[in-house]
């Protein structure tokens, strides 16, 4: 139900984006936009993981040089 | 002009919607982009908000060195939790909206059942909320964004 009221909202926003910027893009245009953003939201979301576990690694590593910092007796 | 309103609800409602489709899909994008920086940008944060609170809070105590991997590995494990949840519905949101991108054209030819399209464009509406959900929590984190 919750798709079919954003799809039909949905269905009118193209029309009234057109309408106010005078978009001149074709169907085939938009289809391109689309599909452009589509790749690039679900390339980004699997990247994430990978990226993530990178960052964990560094913060480890970043966590274990504080520690050795920290118990090396403080220089009179 | 009241019947010429009535036709007009009435195709509105009957029109298969791919064009509403489409902008679904690209509005969930927008959201699943902003939440993969939002993410990135929380987790760089909070990560350095750890090390420099383990640094102030472990100088004074008896074993510094014990306390800065006990305590800094407690409270990553503590944001990981949070961060694993808003990964999850990243991950969830973009998996149905790429099904539904990549179905959409299959139902506009007519060769695919609409009624896959449908599910998952309600996978995609239910997982969105969690999504905003599970993102602002983890930018309300403590000592977060």
């Amino acid at each position: 139900m919750e798709a079919l009221i954003i799809g039909l909202i949905g269905d009118l926003a193209p029309l009234a984006i057109q309408a106010i910027t005078a978009s001149k893009d074709t169907h085939d245009d938009i289809v391109k936009k689309f599909n452009e953003k589509v790749i690039e939201a679900y390339a980004q979301a699997n990247g994430l993981s990978a990226a993530l576990d990178a960052s964990d690694e560094k913060f480890h590593e970043e966590l274990r040089n504080l520690a050795e910092r920290m118990a090396e007796p403080t220089k009179p | 002009m009241r019947g010429l309103l009535v036709v007009l609800i009435l195709c509105i409602g009957c029109a298969p919607g791919f064009d509403g489709v489409r902008q679904v899909i690209t509005n969930g994008n927008m959201l699943v982009i902003g939440a993969v920086r939002t993410v990135s940008d929380v987790d760089s944060y909070y990560k350095q908000q750890i090390l420099h609170d383990m640094e102030r809070l472990c100088k004074a105590k008896p074993e510094p060195a014990k306390c800065v991997m006990e305590e800094g590995e407690k409270r990553f494990t503590d944001y990981k939790m949070k961060r694993d949840v808003a990964v999850k519905a990243i991950k969830d949101t973009s998996i149905a909206l790429k099904a539904a991108a990549d179905i959409l054209p299959l139902v506009e030819a007519g060769s695919k059942n609409p009624k896959d399209l449908n599910g998952w464009i309600s996978k995609a509406t239910a997982a969105l909320p969690t999504l905003s959900q599970a993102v602002s929590e983890l930018g309300l984190l403590p000592g977060g964004k």
